[in-house]
């Protein structure tokens, strides 16, 4: 599962035609942040692309927002295998392929990437972890308890029997 | 007052006292959680307050509690307060206990045990409804007033709430039944939802969907009335509530099968007071819906069922048509969102001769006439208007002049000749029909028995009724071999699938004449020498598993989602609490996923849309800041409708009142007017008020100020106000209006509104608040053919902007050409009117699109300072 927000790209699909050889596999979400500049017409676009999550207003976290991701779309999670990667922020050139590529490697990785005020900048959970069939509800659980980013990426590693690596 | 010290009981006492010690361990940890009150007959928060001389310390306060002589008659605790107050209070406990060893302590009359039960209680969630029918929670939320009041729940209600016979949790175990069928944790979950269990259409249809929904599901029933099919709704069902406000009250309803929904059926428009609960849960589901919109009030109903469900199932094409309206009013997506199945096939079946002879020698003896030869005719339902009971007897008369042996039977209870709305009148014309005499045309028979007899001796039924969406009766007599014949556009029936077979005939809307020939042309059962084909009904999937199909699939394709919504927005289905604000989110977060409309997001969200309608009226809307600058002063007429004087003398106060060159206020009696006087002479005011006939609202008398003669053609600019309270509650209202005079004159005691200046603008036809509420057409779509072919183009789909509440700032010529729009001579409609649908609701919308035909623009302001008052 590929996780998208708008502080990451303005519109996903520019994004994907460069990363993917091929459509992405497993599900793509694009959140939409209050700002994000993109007409309702152009969201419209988007979804043959991508699933399209518009945030009304920003969630407390980007942690917060996969959490949301897991309690209200838990059908997403059940038939991925994929690593799950969530971008909150600017993503250099090839980033996605490469992360995906280590999710693939380590299927145990739990590697975040971190702003200074320890907020998630990118999550890559590998695809054990993403593929655990407790995963949705270990996310949707969590998100209940509000936890902060970093309190969540560690609880979550050892939840799901992760290595955490950040 | 608690008992005796332990160390003097005797023995037996001591048994009784140890067995509720340890009850007391058990059932009140939950509550106290570690916290130190090892003995219900103590309590220091208690015995400090009667103690305010002893240290807080409840270690102190227990030792002196036990301190021989020190204790006292002073209250240790919550029961002894209270049994101080009610020495009965052990006998008034009992009935309300429901924790099996408690109540049999109450019983054998075990010493303390009274005071147990009540200390355990008073302890509130989870405790309280664990062991009794009392919840604290509950009877707050029930009965709001003891909240406002801040009175304790359990002391209100033994005080004056158990005499008052307010509700407790008793009331909802009553109606909190468990099902015969076992809940199995690894099968889904549907809640499938009926307004009654009454033996009538909707909830049968309903039945017969739990029914087959329990093949491969848990069923859990809700319904906001009881009937005579709880018991088979109960056998087909892992647990049935039947409650009035079942989102209110399910939370106090401990059941895995409740918390395991995860899909929602409602069935009929009745029962959409279900979908506050399926949204608050943010569970997929489907309305069926077997009703007209025609007769579903009040507005919000029809509104609701358009807004929130995932999907909307129709029993026919026909019922969907009639409904197209109220689901463009919220832009509803009708080919992605809804779909047409009938709750049953028809099938037409035909007749056995012995069969129909059989029934027609017993109907013939009931009814006290021969009916072996005749052409029987007949009608089933429940005795009313919308039957179109009148009508069928009605085509009984006109029939008989046409062929003297047609002999018309109506099967069906609910004629109450005391009822003056339908029972006196229908009685008169059977009376007058020669109704049930031994030689007569029209009979009437009750609901029973008979009903398979009649439908087997009839040759035909009349569907007569003015709007019956799919009728079960009808799919009965086709079964039974009986052709039917219905008004067109009256019916589901009249979908051409139904036409095909040519067992269903329709004519002329309310037509009897019409109706009586299709009846008698009808071939006979009973024809010599007669053999008709038998139409069996298309096999296919149960309904249940159809809709169940659709929804899932309809969920997992979604493409866009909204999460994180404000919540503080307009709610149809939550209050305005704090506490309900994540309910509201979910509530905007269905509707904004659903991509339907019920407020506008924000300004842009409303210039987005009106960019992309391409209609010509949104052309000519605008959305404006408010301009920087004050208004300088220039000539305006401002008219001001008072039918209530409530506040006016505060609203008369705001600026630009002041600065009008000419005020008129219109008002219905000459008291009102010479309270009007008085109250602007106050301000040093002196308006002209006119006394006009109370009719046309607000609207009527600020278009008469410009009839020929009048002051309206004086000005070249007017702001028109009211102090009419229209929309939602009082207080709502109040804050919704004050807003408006807000934007349009500037608040009480500040500066004038910036409305004023944009109003003075070269091509402005019109100014009014911009508003995050979102009203589309409603009712008064179907007045637009009147005035449509006026207008130099289509008028939109949606109004999407117009000046709510009919508060605003127009040029002269706008409110000229909407005179003439309507014409010199119009037949106005008189008080009392309807709350939508009349020309006045439509004149409301209509003034962005006469400005727009006038060449001129239609301005809105949106000033974020007015935000909160929303």
């Amino acid at each position: 599962m590929l996780i998208l927000t708008s502080e990451a790209c303005r519109d996903p699909r520019a994004l994907l035609a460069v990363e993917a050889a091929g459509p992405w596999p497993g599900p793509v979400l694009f959140a939409a942040l209050p700002g994000h500049g993109l007409r309702r017409s152009a969201l419209r676009e988007v979804e043959a692309d991508a699933v399209v999550l518009d945030c009304l207003e920003a969630p407390p976290s980007p942690g917060a927002l996969l959490c949301e991701v897991a309690a209200r779309l838990p059908w997403l999670f059940a038939d991925d295998d994929e690593p799950l990667i969530l971008a909150a922020a600017p993503l250099r050139g090839d980033a996605l392929r490469e992360m995906r590529a280590r999710g693939e490697a380590r299927p145990d990785l739990v590697a975040p990437q971190w702003s200074p005020e320890r907020r998630l900048l990118t999550l890559l959970l590998g695809e054990a972890v993403a593929g655990h069939p407790l995963a949705a509800d270990a996310l949707a659980l969590l998100g209940a308890r509000r936890p902060d980013d970093a309190a969540l990426v560690e609880v979550l590693a050892a939840a799901l029997g992760g290595r955490l690596d950040g | 007052m608690a008992d005796a010290p332990l160390a003097a009981d005797p023995s037996p006492h001591r048994d009784a006292a140890r067995l509720l010690d340890e009850l007391w361990a058990e059932l009140a940890a939950p509550a106290l959680r570690g916290e130190g009150r090892p003995d219900f007959r103590f309590d220091p928060e208690v015995y400090a307050l009667a103690h305010p001389d002893l240290p807080r310390d409840p270690d102190a306060l227990r030792r002196h509690w036990h301190r021989p002589g020190q204790g006292g008659e002073r209250p240790a605790n919550r029961y002894a307060r209270a049994r101080a107050r009610l020495p009965a209070l052990d006998a008034v406990l009992a009935p309300l206990i429901t924790e099996p060893r408690l109540a049999g302590a109450l019983a054998l009359g075990l010493p303390g045990a009274g005071e147990l039960a009540f200390e355990l209680i008073a302890l509130g969630a989870p405790v309280d409804a664990a062991v009794s029918h009392f919840s604290h929670e509950h009877y707050l939320r029930f009965h709001p007033d003891v909240a406002r009041a801040g009175a304790d729940p359990l002391q209100h209600w033994l005080s004056r709430g158990r005499l008052e016979g307010r509700a407790t949790l008793a009331g909802l175990r009553e109606r909190h039944h468990r099902g015969a069928q076992a809940f199995d944790p690894l099968r889904p979950t549907v809640l499938l939802a009926t307004h009654e269990l009454s033996r009538t259409g909707a909830p049968v249809v309903a039945l017969d969907l739990a029914r087959e929904a329990a093949r491969s599901m848990n069923v859990v029933v809700a319904a906001l009335k009881d009937g005579t099919l709880l018991e088979a709704f109960r056998e087909t069902s892992c647990e049935l509530l039947v409650s009035p406000a079942p989102e209110d009250e399910v939370r106090f309803i401990r059941s895995e099968a409740w918390d395991a929904i995860s899909l929602g059926l409602i069935n009929s428009v009745e029962a959409y007071g279900l979908a506050r609960l399926l949204v608050a849960r943010d569970v997929p589901f489907a309305v069926y819906v077997h009703e007209y919109p025609a007769y579903s009030f009040p507005l919000h109903k029809t509104v609701s069922v358009a807004l929130f469900p995932d999907l909307l199932v129709f029993s026919s094409e026909q019922v969907r048509d009639t409904w197209r309206p109220r689901l463009a009013d919220v832009e509803f997506d009708v080919g992605r969102d809804s779909a047409v199945l009938p709750q049953r096939s028809a099938a037409f079946r035909a007749a056995d001769p012995e069969a129909c002879r059989a029934a027609r020698g017993r109907l013939s003896r009931v009814l006290g006439r021969d009916l072996a030869d005749a052409r029987l005719i007949c009608g089933a339902g429940t005795w009313q208007w919308r039957k179109g009971c009148d009508l069928f007897a009605s085509a009984a008369g006109i029939a008989r002049g046409l062929a003297p042996d047609a002999v018309f039977v109506w099967i069906g209870d609910g004629l109450n000749r005391e009822d003056p709305h339908f029972g006196v009148w229908m009685g008169v014309q059977l009376d007058r029909a020669g109704a049930n005499r031994p030689d007569g045309h029209l009979f009437t028979l009750p609901a029973g028995p008979l009903y398979p007899d009649l439908l087997l001796a009839a040759d035909a039924m009349f569907l007569s009724s003015r709007l019956d969406p799919l009728p079960n009766v009808a799919f009965d007599a086709l079964e039974a071999g009986a052709r039917v014949v219905a008004f067109e556009g009256a019916t589901g029936f009249a979908d051409p699938a139904y036409a095909e077979g040519g067992h269903v005939v329709t004519v002329e809307y309310a037509n009897p004449a019409a109706a009586a020939q299709a009846l008698l042309a009808v071939p006979r059962k009973l024809a010599p020498g007669r053999t008709v084909a038998s139409a069996p009904p298309p096999a296919g999937p149960p309904v249940f598993d159809r809709i169940a199909g659709l929804l899932r699939a309809r969920v997992e394709e979604r493409r866009f989602h909204v999460l994180f919504a404000p919540g503080d927005g307009r709610s149809l289905l939550f209050g305005d609490s704090k506490a309900d604000r994540p309910l509201r989110r979910r509530e905007a977060e269905r509707v904004g996923r659903l991509r339907r409309r019920m407020g506008w997001r924000d300004e842009a969200d409303a210039r987005e849309a009106l960019e992309e309608s391409g209609n010509w009226v949104h052309a000519a809307c605008r959305i404006v800041a408010p301009p920087p600058d004050a208004p300088e002063p220039f000539p305006f007429g401002l008219h001001w409708h008072a039918h209530y004087l409530d506040d006016l003398a505060a609203d008369l106060a705001r600026p630009l009142v002041a600065q009008a060159r000419r005020l008129v206020l219109t008002t219905d009696t000459a008291g009102k007017a010479e309270a009007i006087r008085q109250a602007a002479a106050g301000l040093g005011l002196h308006p002209e008020v006119l006394v006009v006939p109370n009719r046309g609202r607000d609207v009527l008398p600020f278009l008469d100020l410009f009839a020929p003669g009048g002051p309206g053609g004086e000005e070249a600019v007017w702001a028109h106000l009211h102090q009419k309270r229209s929309l939602g509650s009082a207080a709502h209202g109040d804050r919704w209006r004050r807003f408006l005079l807000d934007a349009l004159l500037g608040p009480a005691g500040g500066p004038p509104s910036g409305a004023a200046r944009l109003a003075q603008a070269e091509g402005t036809g019109l100014v009014a608040a911009f508003d995050l509420h979102f009203v589309p057409w409603y009712a008064s779509r179907a007045l637009l053919p009147q005035v449509a072919a006026k207008l130099p183009g289509p008028l939109p789909d949606n109004p999407l902007l117009f000046p709510v509440g009919n508060m605003f700032w127009a040029r002269t010529p706008v409110v000229l050409a909407m005179r003439e729009l309507w014409g010199e001579d119009h037949p106005w409609p008189n008080e009392p009117i309807a709350s939508d649908g009349t020309e006045f609701h439509l004149i409301e919308r209509l003034w962005p699109a006469v400005t727009a035909a006038q060449g001129l623009l239609a301005v809105f302001l949106s000033d974020p300072s007015l935000r909160g008052a929303r």
